[in-house]
């Protein structure tokens, strides 16, 4: 898997890899919803020399998986007017809280204007 | 003196006939413990009344009688007590040794009686009252409990708990009146509707939130908020289809729910209506030029009053309501949309990214400080972002945090954040805790449920009583120039409208030329 996320290049695809070493090829357009990630990808992280992979230490493989099945299901139904819900397990949501707010947070230190050139 | 004593006692000792003549209390017996054992026919038995038995009454009535007797007893002097104790045990060990199971082996009196006594709520009518009476001092909300379990005991429809102090009240409290059913009359052929119209009123309390199971009431009738420190009303108010009084005066509200015109529609029953007073934001609309060149001299010439009743008119070139096509008002009320605000664009935790900021809910800030400017009439909300991230779907945050609403663990969940999460997160779910609590809130555009608005704007619109002979009750005459001033005012009432994304917003407005025309006649003619 995560080979042939490799091989596939740097643009469309781009891997999220959990603190447990569980790793998820996603869409760029799609994760790129994270503003943590896009920060991630785009500048000057570690992150984005080694071909597009993010690490997650803080997130497990359980938590990530769902994750990146909400950015799928984000790019999915972004232009839908009937947005169907998703399902989580009562037993993730507070990790999943908890990692939402983290991927939301590089956005919130700085201000808003940041989205502009991130 | 030692004569006296037993009278009192032969008052509260039921005697058959008592029992079954009193209809009322045998009826609601909904909270009373179930019964364990079967019904008790024995050959052996040698009660009088041993062929009544198949019948359901004398069964309950059996049931009751211990500790019924044991009531008179502890109301007077100890000896007493003893003798109807003795009473009371050999009438169960007689009980006990023809088969019939009424308690444990070990089931002494006092411990039967203290087992009552730990379940208020249980308990018939006379028994709780006794209860309330000895404790030491029941909290507000207590007393209205028991006041709420009379009522439903009595059948008595008007749930009165005004002047109550009440500073809180919980879902618990409200949800056994959820069950309420009228008492029968005991007529014969008579038939009638066994659902209750019910009538609560929490006039002159503290209450500064209400709990969501008081919207789940649909058959309350009346509901009084009178005199209370609410600030804002939850949007669930829309759901008491059968709601024909409703009084909101005095308190704090600054806006309503949007939803609240759900009890203008068609189908409602909304009869009368108190809003006023209340710390409602009014509109402030712009003095355009135009205005001042072609209505300066007419105004002015008529009054102060004019000058605000030149404002609704200006709204209600806008009254093309977007969604005006697909409701239908009753008839008994005039409801119809003059003006927003512009939108305020919230950022997924419900940090403002754009839009104006109302004035806040504090206690500061009541010193009439609450006038918005409004939008104008061509505005079209433009969200912050471009195009490219705009959607429909909620934000990760908001399904991670619809989760946790979902839990039945939601009030206790927050102490499982570790120690260092930001304070955003408790925050976060506090709120959702209140959502859940009060009722929930759906987003006025899409009618998706959410947690977080990221939208809201507010809308006021014209809700008038249309009076008999076709005049709408707050239109005033224009003579009366200083009663009309403050009539526009309090016909404008401003509700709040709510989105679930960034996409859901109103929609413009399109003003068709013959209606701009006739506005326009309409303002030589003034």
């Amino acid at each position: 898997m995560a080979s042939s996320s490799q091989k596939q290049g740097s643009s469309k695809y781009v891997t999220l890899i959990s603190s447990d070493g569980f790793e998820f090829v996603v869409l760029r357009e799609a994760a790129c919803i994270s503003k943590a990630i896009k920060k991630m990808l785009a500048g000057s992280f570690l992150e984005s020399k080694r071909g597009d992979r993010c690490h997650f230490e803080e997130i497990n493989g359980i938590v990530l998986e769902k994750v990146a099945e909400y950015f799928c299901y984000n790019y999915k139904n972004r232009n839908r007017e009937d947005v169907p819900d998703m399902d989580i397990p009562p037993e993730l949501c507070l990790e999943l809280l908890m990692a939402a707010d983290y991927l939301d947070s590089e956005c919130k230190k700085k201000s808003y204007i940041s989205l502009n050139y991130c | 003196m030692a004569e006296d004593l037993p009278l009192p006692r032969l008052s509260w000792d039921p005697s058959r006939e008592s029992y079954s003549k009193n209809l009322p209390r045998k009826r609601v017996r909904l909270s009373s413990p179930p019964i364990s054992s079967d019904p008790v026919i024995f050959s052996s038995d040698d009660d009088p009344s041993a062929d009544n038995y198949h019948s359901q009454e004398r069964r309950k009535k059996r049931f009751r009688g211990p500790w019924y007797r044991q009531r008179p007893a502890s109301d007077e002097g100890s000896q007493d007590s003893h003798e109807h104790e003795k009473k009371g045990k050999r009438k169960l060990e007689r009980q006990f040794d023809s088969g019939v199971f009424m308690g444990s082996d070990g089931t002494d009196m006092d411990e039967f009686m203290e087992e009552i006594e730990s379940g208020p709520a249980s308990l018939p009518l006379r028994q709780s009252r006794i209860i309330q009476t000895e404790k030491a001092a029941p909290t507000p909300e207590e007393l209205a409990q028991g006041q709420i379990q009379r009522c439903l005991e009595d059948g008595n429809e008007s749930i009165d708990l005004s002047s109550r102090a009440l500073t809180t009240l919980s879902n618990a409290t409200i949800r056994p009146l959820a069950t309420f059913t009228r008492v029968p009359p005991v007529t014969e052929g008579v038939f009638t509707r066994l659902e209750p119209k019910l009538k609560i009123f929490l006039a002159s309390n503290q209450l500064t939130s209400l709990p969501g199971e008081l919207f789940n009431l649909d058959r309350l009738v009346a509901l009084s908020l009178r005199g209370n420190q609410l600030h804002e009303l939850p949007p669930s108010i829309g759901k008491l289809s059968n709601l024909k009084e409703l009084n909101l005066s005095q308190n704090g509200l600054r806006y309503l729910p949007y939803e609240i015109l759900e009890l203008f529609s068609d189908t409602s029953r909304l009869n009368s209506l108190h809003l006023h007073p209340n710390l409602f934001h009014e509109p402030q609309f712009p003095l355009s030029e135009d205005d001042v060149k072609e209505e300066e001299k007419v105004p002015y010439r008529i009054g102060l009053g004019n000058r605000t009743r030149q404002s609704p008119r200006r709204g209600a070139i806008c009254a093309v309501s977007p969604d005006q096509h697909r409701r239908s008002w009753h008839t008994q009320w005039k409801v119809t949309y003059q003006a927003r605000t512009e939108v305020r664009f919230l950022d997924i935790n419900g940090t403002l990214v754009k839009g104006p900021s109302f004035p806040v809910n504090t206690l500061e800030s009541n010193s009439f400080h609450n006038k918005i400017a409004v939008a104008d009439v061509n505005d079209s909300p433009e969200p912050p972002t471009s195009g490219d991230s705009l959607s429909r779907a909620p934000s990760l945050l908001e399904v991670a945090l619809a989760a946790c609403a979902k839990s039945p663990q939601l009030p206790f969940i927050a102490d499982f954040l570790p120690e260092h999460s930001p304070s955003s997160l408790h925050e976060l779910l506090l709120k959702a805790a209140e959502k859940k609590e009060s009722g929930g809130s759906k987003c006025t555009i899409c009618a998706r449920s959410f947690i977080i608005p990221r939208t809201e704007w507010i809308e006021w619109w014209e809700i008038a009583k249309v009076l008999e002979n076709n005049s709408t009750a707050s239109a005033a005459s224009p003579l009366r120039q200083m009663e009309n001033e403050r009539d526009v005012l309090e016909k404008m009432v401003p509700l709040m409208r709510r989105g679930c994304s960034w996409m859901c917003v109103p929609e413009k407005l399109n003003v068709p030329e013959v209606e701009k025309g006739r506005m326009a006649v309409d303002g030589r003619l003034e």
